[in-house]
């Protein structure tokens, strides 16, 4: 079993890795992921933080005109979004990455619904698509039956941002078989880290 | 022998032909698999009722034609529904198109899979989605129609849930399921929120088992849904956030048995 380690500031490595791995180049403050089934786990555990921190602060923060209806909708996502890291934090427990890891929200006007829809969209979608792409790699059949059951409800949650911005797209991301496309940890992870204030690899995860 | 072991059993013949597209169909070719004794669903002898004999290798195509068997009745409901004059209202006609297109190409690809393996392609069922008068409006009332896609919708879900945990062994075929589910719950949602616009209290998502908006047979969609125990952690009020069981139940969908599925089928195959 290996453990995702955080590289502290002197550039070590806390917790095990195999001796012949790789070791992710950043000096300084890089959360590493980590290894095989806990590594994935915790990159899936990265995407639900995004997703609950973002939502908390949509709920902290309204955007102007929010409806009844909205906040109805937006409320419970949230809520989703946080029993879905709470679960993924209990779990991984000692291997997990630190919690509530600080997120870059320069990107967003929280005060314009136009941004934060586009954002939720967004966020939706990277993490329905990044974890079918973990659920391809997971070895352990729990690890994989829960993630696909987290997964299932943020689809659900896709399809209604989707629309509530533009009806008739619940479901615009289905390829020619009518599959969602799902994506690989390496190239999601660099569109997630983009949101984290910290660097953050997935060097160690299995790959495609 | 427990399916897991069954799989690992599995794996441990072929383990690099598991790890690729192409593998996945010589895979079930190597295996001599042949879904002939399961391929005729629900007739007479259904299925499930040959799963016994077909369990160990067959494990499989006996997913793909699990997973086959809810898309069929899943395109069979729409293309029904689209062609029933009057039923789909205009503005969420071509909603139900493209819902019905996308069902239809889950069938296509699975067809593919089974055929280029030299599988059986199980038979098409013909459908009573009255539930045998159960539901005497479905196909001429919205609402009612709507209430049946619903469960069909949400049970499918469940029933791609549990295809990934049968297809287990097989990554390129679990991402292909885990893939549907996540189109699937798209559908699902959609509908819910027609339900939600008709002014019936309804989110996008399964609350608990759903106890006051459906009725008789189709309930059965739900059973289990209520769960509230994801890898042995509890849920609702977890490490003290303000998580209701209807935001714990919501949060994750369930995989359908294949024995709760077959009971929730039954009523709408003739």
């Amino acid at each position: 079993m290996n453990y995702a380690g955080v590289i502290a500031g002197a550039g070590l490595l806390i917790a095990s890795c195999k001796k012949d791995d790789v070791q992710p180049t950043a000096e300084d403050d890089t959360i590493n992921l980590g290894f095989n089934d806990t590594g994935l786990l915790n990159y899936a555990y990265l995407l639900q933080q995004l997703e609950a921190a973002f939502y908390i602060q949509v709920m902290k923060t309204p955007f102007s005109g929010m409806t009844t209806t909205e906040a109805g909708i937006l409320s419970q996502i949230r809520d989703h979004e946080i029993v879905h890291r709470e679960i993924l934090k209990n779990y991984l427990g000692k291997d997990g990455i630190p919690p509530a890891l600080e997120n870059d929200w320069s990107s967003i006007d929280f005060n314009l619904k136009s941004s934060v829809m586009a954002k939720a969209k967004f966020f939706e979608e990277v993490s329905v698509a990044g974890l079918n792409g973990i659920c391809r790699l997971l070895i352990a059949e729990e690890h994989l039956v829960t993630l696909a059951k987290m997964s299932v409800v943020d689809a659900r949650h896709s399809a209604i941002i989707n629309d509530m911005i533009t009806p008739g797209t619940f479901a615009e991301k289905a390829d020619s078989n009518g599959m969602e496309v799902s994506q690989d940890p390496q190239s999601s992870i660099d569109i997630t880290k983009r949101f984290f204030k910290k660097n953050i690899t997935g060097i160690n995860l299995p790959k495609y | 022998m427990k399916l897991t072991d069954i799989l690992k059993e599995i794996e441990s013949i072929q383990p690099e032909t598991f790890e690729n597209a192409t593998g996945r169909r010589d895979i079930l070719k190597n295996l001599g698999m042949k879904v002939a004794a399961i391929a005729t669903p629900f007739a007479a002898v259904s299925l499930f009722s040959n799963k016994a004999a077909a369990k160990t290798t067959d494990i499989l195509a006996e997913a793909i034609v699990f997973a086959l068997n809810i898309s069929y009745m899943q395109s069979a409901l729409y293309a029904k529904a689209i062609a029933q004059t009057g039923l789909i209202p205009a503005a969420a006609l071509e909603d139900f198109k493209k819902i019905q297109v996308d069902k239809s190409q889950h069938i296509a690809y699975w067809v593919y899979q089974l055929t280029a393996t030299g599988n059986a392609v199980p038979a098409i069922p013909s459908y009573d989605f009255t539930a045998k008068n159960a539901l005497p409006k479905a196909m001429t009332d919205y609402g009612t129609f709507l209430t049946v896609a619903q469960a069909i919708e949400d049970a499918g879900v469940r029933m791609y849930l549990t295809a990934v945990q049968m297809l287990l062994t097989n990554k390129a075929f679990r991402t292909d399921a885990v893939n549907i589910a996540t189109t699937n719950a798209r559908h699902a949602a959609f509908v819910r929120m027609q339900r939600r616009n008709q002014g019936i209290d309804m989110m996008p998502w399964v609350v608990g088992t759903e106890p006051n908006s459906l009725v008789g047979e189709i309930k059965k969609a739900y059973q289990n849904e209520d769960n509230t125990i994801q890898l042995k952690i509890n849920t609702v009020g977890i490490n003290g956030f303000a998580i209701s069981f209807d935001a714990a139940t919501g949060a994750f969908d369930e995989p359908m048995s294949e024995a709760n599925a077959k009971i929730f089928m039954t009523p709408f195959i003739d």
